[in-house]
C-alpha cells in the first residue's frame, strides 16, 4: 500500500479516538502501533472495531518491561490492509484489564494464554482458565515474567519423582 | 437423554499446541465441545529470551517439523526488520520457492492423512510417494529433508543452480498431473464425497467471528491471504490466486488445499524462471537496535505471527509466537458442535492440525459411571464401522 | 519360548509415541513405515495400544505435562518391551534443554534399548535403528549402541 493510503489511516484512527491516543507510529509499509490507556480502553477499542471494519485479532502479546506489563493487541483491518498494533500498559503488581472475547470472539484462547504466562486478568473472561502450563505447575509463578529466571522455572518442573529418575 | 462428555486426545501432542477435546454428546451428536492444550508446551518463548538471535532461528525451526520453513522465513523476516536490514532480491525468490515446496509437502501429508481418516488407505499411499518427490528436491536444493535451516537473517543459506531449476521443473510437470488426478478423486470418488460434503461447516460468519485463519477460512468463503494481503520475501511480484471455496464443509477445505497445490506449482515455475541473479545473503551485525518488529507469514496451515522485540543486546527481550493451529481452535469448536461422533476424526483433521492429536480417547458416560478407553486407530475404526451401518446419512 | 521369539523378531509391533516434539521425526518415522522405504519387510507394523506393542518409539523432548503419560503407557505394554528413541529431543532434550518444561532425554525417565541421533534422522537411520533392535531382542551377543 502507498504511504498516502498508510496515513489516511492515522487521520482516521485520530478521528476516532481523538486525544485518547497518547502515541502513535506508522511503521511502512503496513503497520501502526499506537498505545492507548487502561481506563477506557475497551470503549475505545470498540469504537475502533466498528468504524474500521475489524474482525480479525492475530494474538496478544504480554511483555514484561520490568516496571510494567504491555499487552499489544495485534489487529488487522481489512479496509485500509493495515495491521493496527494497539499497546497498554498495567501496572505489575495487579495487572488487570477488561476481557474484549465479547467484541472479538476470537480473542478468548489468546486472553488464556497471556493470563497463563503473564498473569494477567482479564475482567469478564468466560473461562479464565489454565491454557498451556501443566495442572500442577504452581500458582502465582508467571514463566514469561523477567524475574522467574530460567533456572527457577526448572526448578518448579522438575518433580520429585522426575529427581529420583535423574539421580539412579 | 443424559448428556455424556469424552475426553479425546492428549496422546499425539504435536506441534506447539497439541489438544485434548472434552466433548459432551447427546446419544450420537456432538453438543459441545471444550480444548485442553499444552501437552507439547516446550517454553520456546521463554528459552528464546536465553539465545542469540542466531540460536533463536534454530530454535524457531523446531517449533513445528512439517512448515518448519513458514516458521524460519516468519522468524528472519521478523528479525530482518529489527535488525534493519533486507535481504538480497535473488534470496527472496529462493525462500518463495523454498515455501511453496514445503507447501506442497505440508498439503499432501495432510491429504494422506485425511484419507486416512476416512479409510482410504491407497490415497494415503500414493500422496505419501508423491510426497518424497517433493522431499528429494528440497533435499537437493537445502541439504536436507525435514528440517532445512536455509533462510539466516539477511538471506539465504543455499543457491539454486540451473540444474536443480531444470530437475525442479521435470518434478513439477509430474506433480501437476498427480494433483490434478486428486483433484479428480475429491470430486468423483463416492469414498470421499460421502464422508467429506456437508460435514463440519463453518459458516462465513463464524469464520470471521472467531478469526479463523489459512484454509479453514478460505474453505468458508473469505477470501484472505497473508501472501496477498500482507506480502513478505518476494511474494508481491510473483503472480498468484488466492483460492476460496464457499461450501464451508470438509469438502470444500480439501479442494481449497488441492488447489493451492496447483497453484503453488505455477508459483515455482513462475520463480524459476523469474529469479534475480547476484548475490543471496548480506552480511548481519551482532546486536540489533533497540526496537520492536511484527512478522506474518502464510505457513501451510494460515496465518503464522511473530513479535519480536529487541533491547540493544544479543538476545532478544521478547519472543512471540502465534501458530495458525491456535488460532483455528475456537472455529474447530464450532464446527465441531451438532456434528455425528464418527465425524470426529474427518472434522479435527480438516483444520490440519498437525497430525490430529487424538491418539487416545477416553469415553466416560456419566449416568453409568462407567470409563473406556479408546485409543485414535479405535475411533477412526468406530467411524468407519458406523459408516457402513448407516450409509449415507 | 522360541516361537513366541520367533515370531517377535520376525514381527516386531510398534507403538509411536510423540512426547512434545515438533512432528519432524513423526513425518520421518511414519515416511519409514510407507511403501517408499517400507519397514514392513522386517515386519514392522504400526499399532495403536501399547498392550499391543513390543516396541515404543518415542519422539521428541518430554514435556512435563505428557512425562506422566510416557511411564503410563511404557507400564501397560507387556513384557519383554523395548524402546527406541528417535531424534536428538528424545535422546537429551535437544535444542530444548534447559527449557522449564522439558526432561533432557528419555532415558531420564524409561530403560531405552537403541539411540537414533539426528535432527530428524533420516528414514533409513531409524530403519537400521529397527534392525538393530531386532538383533539385540534376538539376543544376539555383539550389538552396538
Amino acid at each position: 500500500m502507498s504511504k498516502s493510503e498508510t496515513l489516511s489511516v492515522e487521520d482516521a484512527i485520530k478521528r476516532i479516538l481523538g486525544d485518547h491516543v497518547s502515541t502513535l507510529q506508522a511503521v511502512p509499509p503496513r503497520y501502526i502501533f499506537l498505545e492507548l490507556r487502561p481506563e477506557n480502553f475497551k470503549y475505545d477499542l470498540k469504537r475502533l472495531i466498528d468504524e474500521l471494519g475489524i474482525w480479525h485479532i492475530s494474538t496478544i502479546s504480554g511483555v514484561d518491561l520490568k516496571d510494567s506489563i504491555e499487552l499489544i493487541y495485534h489487529l488487522w483491518c481489512d479496509r485500509y490492509s493495515v495491521g493496527i498494533f494497539i499497546r497498554v500498559k498495567l501496572p505489575r503488581d495487579d495487572p488487570k484489564i477488561e476481557s474484549i472475547s465479547d467484541i472479538l470472539p476470537g480473542a478468548v484462547l489468546y486472553e488464556r494464554e497471556v493470563y497463563d504466562l503473564l498473569g494477567v486478568r482479564f475482567l469478564g473472561h468466560p473461562a479464565l482458565e489454565r491454557l498451556l502450563l501443566p495442572e500442577d505447575w504452581p500458582d502465582g509463578v508467571y514463566p514469561l515474567r523477567k524475574d522467574v529466571s530460567l533456572e527457577e522455572a526448572r526448578k518448579f518442573m522438575l518433580g520429585k519423582r522426575a529427581k529420583r529418575n535423574a539421580d539412579s | 437423554m443424559p448428556i455424556v462428555e469424552i475426553p479425546v486426545g492428549p496422546q499425539h501432542p504435536a506441534l506447539k499446541e497439541p489438544i485434548r477435546f472434552i466433548f459432551q454428546l447427546d446419544g450420537e451428536i456432538v453438543v459441545g465441545a471444550e480444548p485442553r492444550l499444552g501437552y507439547a508446551h516446550r517454553g520456546i518463548e521463554k528459552l528464546a529470551e536465553h539465545r542469540t538471535y542466531v540460536q533463536a532461528l534454530y530454535l524457531s525451526e523446531r517449533i513445528c517439523g512439517i512448515c518448519s520453513v513458514a516458521h524460519t522465513t516468519c522468524y528472519v523476516e521478523t528479525a530482518e526488520r529489527v535488525f534493519n536490514v533486507e535481504a538480497p532480491p535473488r534470496a527472496k525468490y529462493i525462500r518463495v520457492i523454498v515455501s511453496e515446496l514445503n507447501r506442497i509437502h505440508s498439503h499432501l501429508l495432510w491429504l494422506g492423512i485425511l484419507a486416512h481418516e476416512v479409510g482410504f488407505d491407497t490415497l494415503f499411499m500414493y500422496t505419501w510417494r508423491d510426497r518424497e518427490m517433493v522431499l528429494d528436491l528440497l533435499e537437493m536444493i537445502t541439504g536436507n529433508r525435514v528440517l532445512y535451516a536455509i533462510n539466516m537473517i539477511g538471506g539465504v543459506r543455499h543457491d539454486i543452480t540451473p540444474e536443480m531449476a531444470d530437475k525442479a521443473r521435470k518434478v513439477m510437470d509430474y506433480l501437476e498431473e498427480r494433483t490434478k488426478y486428486y483433484k479428480r478423486v475429491a470430486e468423483e470418488d463416492p469414498v470421499f464425497n460421502n464422508r467429506l460434503a456437508e460435514v463440519g461447516i463453518l459458516s462465513p460468519s463464524d469464520a470471521r467471528r472467531l478469526c479463523a485463519v489459512g484454509p479453514t477460512i478460505r474453505g468458508s468463503g473469505v477470501k484472505t491471504d497473508i501472501r496477498r494481503d500482507d506480502p513478505y520475501s518476494a511474494y508481491d511480484e510473483v503472480p498468484f490466486n488466492v483460492i476460496t471455496y464457499d461450501e464451508g464443509d470438509a469438502l470444500a477445505k480439501t479442494l481449497v488445499r488441492i488447489d493451492e497445490i496447483l497453484e503453488s506449482i505455477n508459483m515455482i515455475r513462475y520463480a524459476l524462471d523469474h529469479m534475480p541473479g547476484g548475490e543471496i545473503s548480506v552480511r548481519v551485525p551482532m546486536r540489533p537496535p533497540p526496537g520492536e518488529a511484527v512478522g506474518r507469514v502464510e505457513a501451510p496451515r494460515g496465518e503464522l505471527f511473530y513479535y519480536i522485540k529487541s533491547d540493544g543486546t544479543m538476545r532478544p527481550y521478547r519472543f512471540k509466537v502465534r501458530t495458525p493451529t491456535l488460532a483455528n481452535i475456537p472455529a474447530l469448536c464450532r464446527m465441531l458442535e451438532g456434528i455425528f461422533v464418527a465425524d470426529i476424526p474427518v472434522v479435527v483433521a480438516s483444520i490440519d492440525p498437525c497430525i490430529a492429536c487424538m491418539d487416545r480417547v477416553l469415553l466416560i458416560d456419566k449416568s453409568r459411571g462407567k470409563k473406556w478407553v479408546w485409543t485414535k486407530e479405535e475411533l477412526r475404526r468406530y467411524s468407519l464401522k458406523w459408516y457402513e451401518e448407516h450409509g449415507r446419512r | 519360548m522360541g516361537l513366541i521369539a520367533w515370531a517377535r523378531r520376525s514381527s516386531p509391533w510398534l507403538l509411536h509415541f510423540n512426547s512434545g516434539g515438533c512432528n519432524g521425526c513423526d513425518i520421518e518415522v511414519v515416511a519409514a513405515l510407507c511403501p517408499h522405504y517400507d519397514a514392513e519387510r522386517f515386519g514392522a507394523l504400526l499399532k495403536g495400544s501399547p498392550r499391543h506393542a513390543d516396541v515404543l518409539i518415542v519422539t521428541g523432548p518430554i514435556t512435563r505435562q505428557v512425562a506422566r503419560r510416557l511411564l503410563r503407557i511404557y507400564e501397560q505394554m507387556p513384557e519383554p518391551r523395548f524402546v527406541l528413541a528417535v531424534g536428538s529431543c528424545a535422546l537429551s532434550g535437544g535444542v530444548f534443554q534447559e527449557s522449564y518444561n522439558v526432561y533432557e532425554g528419555v532415558d531420564k525417565l524409561i530403560p531405552v534399548d537403541v539411540y537414533v541421533p539426528g535432527c530428524p534422522p533420516r528414514p533409513e537411520a531409524i530403519l537400521y535403528g529397527i534392525v538393530k533392535l531386532l538383533e539385540k531382542a534376538r539376543g544376539a551377543k555383539n550389538v552396538e549402541k
